[in-house]
């Protein structure tokens, strides 16, 4: 009896492992989408409202998705502290990146535009935005393949892994 | 001396406060370390990428401490002056200056980006030079009486010369304050003045509000063509004095002839060394020429800032008062 409970315990604990993985290739195209349109937000408030950094990343965080609008009031908040745009900018990145499911390179991309922010005239700002944009699209379709290919495979590995290695241990 | 000293305030409260934000770290700590008599003096703070930081004092430079200015601190400054948003100064960058909360004035060179031949932007800035905002209150005061006639309870039509750096600004900031307060000794009430602030230097206009005191019955017109904000001011705003800065242009000209002819009393600013330098401008003599100007004040550096020189009246010129 307390061997079928361990078993069971140990299907379920690895089947729960494997979802967490399967969820999180299916959240990295999900956050990439929503910085994707937190930067067109942000291209938004530069062309159009002239408004000042600060102001246009508080407005920003205000209006972008969930996943991404802690970004954008981190560094917001980080930039009404005092320093450069580049450092808050990086600051809040590696604090939101703590939590996201992105991957290094995804966080590296987001990472370097800080050391474009509010440096330069508003066509700059904006052929900045958009490369770092076209690069996320790229960045989609491969986290989108990977997710198909992934979600399903971690799913079941998971209960069928911890399914063989109870039946190994009983 | 008609005018008392603009200059030389007690080291005890830090000078100019409100500038300190707006400069990086290392040029911060390269002025805090020149002597208080020097700090207090300061007109100017010129950093110039890859040259020593100096600093302006009576018209003259004087390096601060061996500080050497790098990319890197430009780019710092550049950032705070800008609230890192350099793409929302546009027009400023177009222009070469901006202007900082506090009045505080920011010249702007580097590489221009052309459009049509005319400039629309400028990038790789390389040189800053910031003119601290002096705000005297009272060092106009003395001025008052003689461009206030009484028997007509108006102010006389007033340019105020002087060379770069004779503190006109200052005298025309502390002059509006005291036309729009009214001066109660001289039993002379406050009126509407407008003013147009082309350079947004006078009032240090910051997101439209005066930064420095201007009185309470005055309107400014921030960053406005001079020309067209004096004709804006005459058709909508009812002033009794319109103020600018720095006028010389036929445009100016024809403006302010307009405003006369509206019995609106004008005070304005113009650079020029002396009365007979004023003279051989064209389109100031023009102005004279037309009875737009009662009075010339010519103010000089010597022994301060905004030490009066001489008053002039009449076409042509005649010396009414002597400052000396």
């Amino acid at each position: 009896m307390v061997k079928l409970l361990g078993a069971a315990v140990l299907v379920l604990a690895s089947g729960l492992a494997g979802l967490s993985v399967g969820s999180s290739y299916t959240r990295r195209p999900r956050e990439l989408k929503s910085l994707q349109t937190g930067l067109k937000l942000l291209a938004t408030e530069i062309s159009y409202a002239l408004s000042p950094l600060p102001e246009a990343l508080a407005n920003v965080a205000a209006r972008a998705p969930d996943e991404v609008a802690p970004l954008f009031r981190m560094a917001a908040g980080e930039l009404a502290g005092g320093g450069s745009a580049a450092g808050a900018w990086q600051k809040a990145c590696a604090r939101w990146g703590e939590g996201s499911s992105l991957a290094p390179c995804d966080l590296a991309l987001v990472n370097q535009l800080g050391q474009a922010l509010g440096i330069s005239g508003r066509e700059d700002q904006l052929s900045h935005l958009e490369l770092v944009s076209g690069q996320l699209e790229q960045q989609i379709a491969q986290a989108q393949e990977a997710a198909a290919k992934n979600t399903r495979l971690w799913n079941y590995l998971g209960f069928l892994g911890g399914a063989a290695l109870a039946l190994i241990l009983y | 001396m008609i005018a008392p000293a603009l200059i030389g305030q007690s080291r005890e409260i830090e000078p100019w406060p409100g500038l300190w934000p707006f400069l990086p770290s290392r040029v911060a700590g390269a002025l805090r370390g020149l002597p208080g008599s020097v700090l207090a003096a300061v007109e100017e703070i010129r950093l110039r990428t890859g040259r020593p930081l100096a600093v302006t004092v009576a018209g003259r430079a004087v390096p601060a401490g061996n500080l050497v200015v790098e990319a890197a601190d430009m780019q710092a400054c550049v950032e705070l002056i800008s609230a890192s948003s350099l793409y929302a100064l546009e027009e400023e960058l177009r222009r070469g200056f901006l202007t900082l909360p506090g009045g505080h004035r920011v010249g702007l060179a580097g590489q221009a980006v052309l459009s049509d031949g005319k400039v629309r932007a400028l990038k790789h800035l390389a040189g800053l030079n910031i003119r601290v905002a002096r705000e005297v209150k009272g060092v106009a005061a003395p001025l008052v009486p003689h461009l206030y006639d009484r028997k007509t309870d108006r102010i006389r039509h007033t340019v105020l010369v002087s060379p770069p750096g004779g503190g006109k600004t200052t005298v025309l900031r502390d002059l509006v304050r005291l036309l729009s307060e009214g001066v109660s000794s001289l039993r002379l009430p406050g009126r509407a003045v407008g003013l147009v602030d082309e350079r947004s230097e006078v009032a240090g206009c910051y997101r439209g509000v005066a930064r420095l005191d201007v009185g309470p019955n005055t309107d400014v017109l921030d960053n406005c063509p001079k020309a067209q904000g004096l004709m804006m001011f005459l058709r909508s705003m009812g002033p009794r004095v319109l103020a600018t800065d720095e006028i010389g242009r036929e445009a100016d000209v024809d403006a302010l002839l307009e405003a006369v002819s509206a019995g609106v009393s004008l005070l304005a600013t113009a650079h020029a060394g002396s009365a007979a330098e004023l003279c051989r401008r064209p389109a100031l003599a023009r102005l004279m020429g037309a009875g737009a100007v009662e009075r010339v004040v010519v103010l000089g550096r010597t022994p301060t800032p905004g030490t009066v020189v001489g008053i002039y009246g009449g076409w042509p010129l005649a010396e009414v008062e002597s400052g000396g």
